[in-house]
């Protein structure tokens, strides 16, 4: 309950001030204490406030602090969070509007309680609302001002004693700085992807860390596509429940409506066929803005849609809103497994929440809730379904969790995970605010999984067995993964790249972190406060500062990595550049990249390769996805292994680092003939790859395209099937060389200028299948193959402009099979011929 | 002289009994911590040490170590009376310290053990790698079995987007009583059952027809963990 202290200053104000004076004074000094958790009504504190829990302003709601005000902060004493809230420590939520009326001599201070001098409280969110804020001072906060959606405008204020002091996240956020000051934060000001900033006459400085940080997420996460037509989803209404317990085995069909809480007792089923509709009408009884309606399970639930006719649990409101109705509950249920598969839930403060229970959810998609799914205690499978648009994704405890091919993606926190026995299989994290994923204690173990775009990737703490093995962890805001006080655990075979700050962070963790490819980091590419295991056998690679910064005094051990392209000692920072902290032992030094065996079959995030990378099967690189490979990098590909490419590709070489793509196996084919090399680089509807200095050998084709836009330059094509085959384009080829294939270059209806390349000792040089009248064949060096330099085969009926080329011999006729040979399949157009070969440079041919 | 044999004959048995004194005082101040490194099936575990620490940070070198345990698993180690936290580990190397292999094996996290002067203090552990801890907490019902299995047709090959049917009686009126998820395109289920015997089945429909036949029965205590389920009803496709 809050005391309201102005009604109280005006109340008394009003009586004779002589007398009752020296009792004003009293009561305007006692601190008031705020346990209300939501403001109900739009409120106006002055003095002293303390505030013991999280604190939230809805929607609607306005709180005003008056100058000279104070508001006294407890830490929290558990790290339990409420749906409803965001973080693990105190917070003050805005989802309304926060008006602060500071003056610059009567300022407004947020503060921890005396005595927590080691300890934080969350800071000011903004989620949704906005806050208007003058001459406050803010201290001891994890993050003092943290804009997830929203507008806040700062004036005359000071910011300091904070870890972070102001976080701007998303293109729906904006703040205004004004005469403001940010010091003696660890960070001043974050502003992520996109975030708007205006600074007006503000010092942000003397922070510990930086003072400024901005960083995009540049990654792009594909979004999946979601049916959104539930609101289409209209049947008759089949039955109507107020608060009623359903005995023995119910069934549900077509369209039911829950204005109550519906109870299975223990030893009854509720049985839901697919394609129902479960609408909960909202009832508010204590104004908090979250419904009580809802489902409680202790019998077994059976909820089993199909994606033709998925199940929906949603608001029955006319305008559907996150929190209308409680949640599907479920209690003690731990027998019979309780099966949700194919449900769309939406529109709850949890959709689904349960304790010491038996539950398979499959295949559903859990949108706008507080909080998608919460348990403990729990025996929970959770396969293939979407966490998307959720204040938190998951947050779980004391439980046995197998957790697959589940997307989880746009909500605030992804996965919060406390004690859990976790098997995480190929799932992925990506688009959130806070942490992709975190974890605490418990026996994690995470494999193939992907955690991109968030804020934090993965965090995890006090973990004493832990297994973190072919991950993707890329593009997050600030750290990939953070490591704090765990032992044992085993991080290798990600990839961890692309990330704000650092690859990954440690500190007081012990474990062996090896055959990782850690690249392309904005800073570094392992930040360690203190680690006590052994750094082995990886690839660093053009991380921004340095591969590796020892900040600690003890020593690490970082033997046979391979540091990239720089000098070992200059890829780290150490005692030997600043004789306060300890040494990173790095001998022996690998000279060449380790292997690195590729595992993922789908590539849905920008991906770098450096040194040697190993693939076998299909890898898939989804559209908006690019992969970029590095000078020098080898690719070896097993047999009938392929690249499709449905975003883009940039491999550009050098001419003294080449790229390299060829087979794997030790023993090469023999002959072009046999189709028994690697597949091929698959471009389908790619826009903007490019290839330059690429070498391409031992493929069954090297590069083969369809309506792809496509650029190769100084490029080779040798001992393969074929060099390239491509329809559509349009395809630049340009400096190029095609030597000893049974086809250097094949086309179908192509669109592309093929100038200035060497074809010699192939089968057949060019193949033109149909559609020659897109070609252009020019200035190339194109005789000395064994068959022909060009050939059109039968479906083509037009002429291909194949004017100004050398072919090696003044009857070019002899080796051009076109309507000369065979009538109605077009001409090969070669006049003027050259009469001497082109000097086309020197190419590096294997 | 007689003064110098006598000086040095006194200091001799000085020192003796100055050290006797010494070192009764130190056994006096000692205590011993023994006990079994044992394993999650409760079996003896050799070449095991147990790791003592005089903090709570245990990911350093350890202050004291057991001797690496024999077959019997019995392991002991003296320590000066005090407050210690404790854990053993089981490497396939020899080192005494640094980040456990991956197959290594240990106790979690530290037990905290206080002992005093001349105390005799049994104390075991269980060394585990991160699957068997994993089983060890492993929520699960005593009275239910976990069956896992496929759905194959009748051509042995996996049937996709099926579920499994397990019900006490041959027939069901409209919903069996226990039912699986979908299946992946491996054709694999699993059910939990109660104790008792059972009639499987599947279907690609729900509610399943009523022509489903439950041919496969089965105890769920004794049954194997791995059993295929020839499905009989309709394959007619449903999208899931």
């Amino acid at each position: 309950m809050i005391v309201y202290n102005s009604l109280l200053q005006n109340f008394i104000l009003k009586l004779h001030a002589s007398i009752i004076l020296p009792f004003a004074v009293l009561f305007i000094f006692i601190p008031t204490i705020s346990n209300s958790s939501v403001l109900t009504e739009d409120a106006v504190w002055s003095g002293k406030i303390e505030i013991t829990e999280d604190l939230l302003i809805p929607n609607g709601i306005t709180l005003t602090i008056e100058a000279g005000s104070t508001i006294i902060i407890s830490p929290a004493d558990s790290t339990k969070t409420d749906p409803e809230y965001l973080s693990q420590l105190t917070e003050i939520t805005v989802r309304g509007h926060l008006e602060v009326e500071g003056e610059p001599d009567k300022p407004v201070t947020f503060r921890l309680s005396s005595g927590n001098e080691n300890k934080q409280w969350a800071g000011i969110i903004i989620d949704e609302g906005n806050a208007w804020l003058r001459a406050v001072k803010i201290q001891d906060a994890e993050v003092a001002i943290n804009i997830l959606r929203g507008w806040t405008k700062l004036k005359e204020s000071i910011i300091s004693g904070n870890r972070y002091g102001i976080v701007a996240q998303g293109e729906n956020t904006g703040i205004k700085i004004e005469k403001s000051t940010i010091s003696k934060n660890d960070y001043g000001i974050s502003i992520l992807n996109n975030a708007k900033y205006i600074n007006q006459q503000s010092t942000i400085s003397e922070n510990n860390k930086k003072d400024t940080f901005v960083h995009i997420a540049s990654l792009k996460t594909s979004v999946p596509t979601l049916n959104k037509s539930s609101d289409k989803e209209q049947k008759p209404i089949t039955r109507v429940y107020k608060n009623e317990s359903l005995l023995g085995t119910t069934i549900w069909d077509g369209r039911i409506v829950v204005n109550g809480v519906v109870r299975v007792p223990p030893d009854s089923r509720l049985i839901i066929y697919p394609g129902t509709i479960i609408e909960f009408s909202k009832r508010d009884t204590n104004k908090d803005n979250i419904g009580e309606n809802g489902l409680l399970l202790q019998g077994i639930i059976i909820a089993k849609g199909t994606t033709d006719k998925p199940i929906y649990f949603r608001s029955g409101e006319t305008v559907r809103n996150i929190g209308d109705w409680d949640s599907i509950n479920i209690l003690g249920s731990d027998g019979t497994q309780n099966i949700i598969e194919n449900c769309f839930i939406e529109n709850a403060y949890r959709g689904m929440h349960f304790h010491f229970s038996n539950v398979a959810v499959n295949k559903t998609v859990l949108r706008n809730n507080y909080r998608g799914i919460q348990f403990q205690e729990s025996i929970v499978n959770l396969t293939n379904n979407t966490f998307i648009d959720n204040k938190s994704g998951i947050q779980a405890r004391d439980s046995d969790v197998t957790f697959q091919h589940n997307k989880l993606i746009n909500n605030y926190t992804g996965a919060n995970f406390f004690r859990l026995n976790l098997q995480a299989l190929n799932n992925s994290f990506s688009n959130h605010s806070g942490d992709g994923i975190r974890i605490r204690e418990g026996r994690p173990t995470l494999i193939n999984n992907s955690v991109t775009s968030n804020r934090f990737g993965i965090r995890v703490a006090d973990v004493v067995y832990g297994s973190f093995n072919n991950n993707i962890v890329n593009g997050n805001n600030e750290t990939g993964i953070s490591l704090r006080n765990n032992d044992n655990f085993e991080i290798a075979g990600n990839v961890i790249q692309y990330n704000g700050i650092n690859g990954i962070s440690t500190q007081d963790s012990r474990g062996i972190i090896s055959n990782n490819l850690i690249s392309d980091n904005q800073e570094r590419g392992i930040g360690i406060d203190s680690f006590t295991g052994i750094i082995r056998e990886n690839n660093f690679a053009n991380n921004g500062l340095f591969a590796i910064e020892l900040e600690g005094k003890e020593d690490v051990s970082a033997p046979n990595n391979w540091w990239g392209y720089r000098d070992a000692n200059s890829a780290v920072f150490d005692r030997f550049d600043d004789n306060i902290r300890g040494k990173v032992w790095i001998d022996p030094v690998n000279p060449n990249a380790l292997p690195f065996q590729w595992s993922k079959n789908i590539i849905d995030t920008d991906i770098a390769w450096h040194g040697s990378l190993g693939v076998s099967g299909t890898l898939t690189i989804n559209e908006r996805t690019t992969l970029n490979i590095a000078p020098g990098t080898t690719v070896l590909l097993a047999k009938k292994a392929e690249l499709d490419i449905h975003g883009s590709i940039n491999a550009i070489g050098t001419p003294t680092d080449r790229i390299l793509f060829t087979l794997s196996d030790e023993t090469k084919p023999t002959s072009p003939e046999t189709e028994s090399g690697w597949g091929e680089v698959r471009l389908e509807r790619s826009k903007g790859s490019e290839f330059k200095y690429c070498d391409f050998q031992y493929a069954t084709w090297g590069i083969h395209s369809h309506f792809s836009s496509l650029n190769i330059t100084y490029c080779t094509f040798t001992n393969s099937y074929g060099g390239i085959r491509f329809r559509s384009g349009p395809l630049n080829v340009n400096r190029s060389s095609f030597e000893r294939n049974m086809i250097g270059m094949r086309s179908f209806v192509g669109k592309g200028t093929i100038t200035e390349n060497n074809f010699s000792n192939n089968e057949i040089a060019i193949f033109v299948r149909a559609g020659g009248d897109g070609l252009q064949i020019n200035r190339n060096n194109i005789g000395e193959n064994l068959r022909y330099s060009i050939r059109l085969g039968d479906f083509n009926k037009e002429d291909v402009d194949a004017r100004e080329n050398w072919w090696g011999t003044d009857t070019p006729s002899e080796i051009i099979f076109d309507d000369n040979d065979e009538p109605e399949i077009g001409r090969v157009l070669i006049d003027p011929l050259l009469k001497q070969p082109l000097d086309l440079g020197n190419y590096s041919i294997n | 002289m007689n003064i110098i044999l006598n000086t040095i004959i006194y200091t001799l048995i000085y020192l003796v009994v100055g050290f006797s004194c010494i070192s009764s005082s130190f056994a006096a101040d000692i205590g011993v911590l023994r006990g079994k490194i044992i394993d999650v099936k409760d079996t003896p575990v050799t070449g095991a040490d147990v790791y003592i620490y005089d903090s709570k940070n245990v990911k350093r070198p350890a202050d004291y170590i057991s001797n690496k345990t024999g077959v019997d698993g019995t392991y002991s180690v003296a320590v000066p009376e005090g407050r210690y936290w404790a854990v053993a580990r089981q490497r396939t190397d020899n080192a005494k310290f640094g980040p456990l292999s991956p197959g290594d094996k240990h106790s979690g996290d530290p037990e905290i053990i206080e002992i005093s002067s001349g105390q005799d203090l049994a104390k075991n552990f269980i060394v585990a790698d991160i699957r068997e801890a994993a089983l060890l907490s492993t929520k699960k019902r005593e009275d239910y079995t976990r069956i896992n299995g496929r759905i194959i047709d009748e051509k042995g090959k996996p049937v996709a987007l099926a579920y499994a049917i397990a019900n006490s009686r041959k027939t069901y009126s409209e919903i069996p009583e226990h039912v699986s998820t979908w299946t992946n395109v491996d054709g694999q289920f699993s059910l939990y059952l109660p104790k008792g015997d059972f009639f499987l089945g599947a279907s690609k429909h729900f509610p399943p027809e009523q022509d489903c036949v439950l041919n496969l029965k089965v105890t769920s205590e004794t049954v194997k963990k791995n059993i295929d389920i020839i499905i009989n009803c309709s394959l007619e496709p449903t999208k899931n």
